[in-house]
């Protein structure tokens, strides 16, 4: 009896249920890049002024 | 996922010997690729790290119209060819459907190659060697660049870029 009334583990929840895990495992490598994509992106320096200097001079 | 539905309590009982002998192999073998492909990038010789600037199409294209003026030494089919010296900025821009200019550089000398693309992806693809880049318009890609062997090399564009995607074959001519 006391068995039965034991709450299941939220672990247990998640692990039992492969349509979420699925959902998970492409969700969180989606996003995971996504972000690191954005990062990236937002990091990226403009052309050296020194190099457009020596090719367009005081164009 | 297995054919039946795990037994009533499988949460609380211990894990197997070789189960735990099995999540530790995958974990070894996920782990060594792991670092396989960080040291085999550094000694397998595989693509370079390059570095990445932001840019405009109209500024990449000003710069290499601007380092071909500077550099060209003769045409080729329409095409600039330009001579730059070793350790120099190079600029190599892709367009449907060219590859902008023809360079011609030394063996065993470096350059730093900036390329980008004028419109949309184009794909950098130098053979034989068959080195692989994408470029995309907006970003100046930079690699370093060593040529080894003297000889005519074939840059092919392999994003595929319109109707005439399979003429845009560009070249790069190594002297000795």
């Amino acid at each position: 009896m006391e068995e039965k009334e034991r709450k299941t583990p939220f672990l247990q929840l998640v692990l039992d249920d492969f349509m979420f895990l699925l959902f998970l495992g492409v969700t969180i490598y989606a996003v995971s890049y996504l972000i690191w994509g954005l990062i990236e992106l937002a990091w990226l320096s403009p052309i050296p002024a020194e190099l457009k200097q020596s090719l367009l001079g005081g164009k | 996922m297995a054919l039946l539905p795990p037994e009533e309590g499988w949460y609380y009982k211990k894990v197997a010997r070789d189960e735990k002998m099995w999540i530790a192999i995958a974990l070894v073998v996920c782990l060594t690729l792991f670092f396989w492909m960080v040291v085999w990038h550094v000694y397998g010789r595989q693509n370079p790290s390059f570095t990445t600037y932001r840019t405009t199409p109209q500024e990449f294209n000003a710069l290499t119209q601007a380092f071909i003026e500077k550099y060209k030494t003769g045409e080729m089919n329409g095409i600039p060819v330009v001579e730059p010296p070793p350790n120099s900025d190079v600029f190599l821009l892709g367009k449907m459907w060219r590859w902008e200019p023809v360079l011609v550089l030394k063996k065993g000398q470096e350059y730093r190659f900036h390329i980008s693309s004028l419109d949309l992806l184009h794909g950098f693809s130098l053979q034989p060697v068959n080195m692989n880049f994408m470029v995309y318009p907006g970003y100046d890609y930079v690699l370093t660049f060593r040529p080894t062997s003297a000889g005519e090399f074939a840059i092919v564009c392999n994003e595929f870029c319109g109707v005439g995607h399979h003429t845009m074959i560009g070249k790069i001519i190594v002297k000795e």
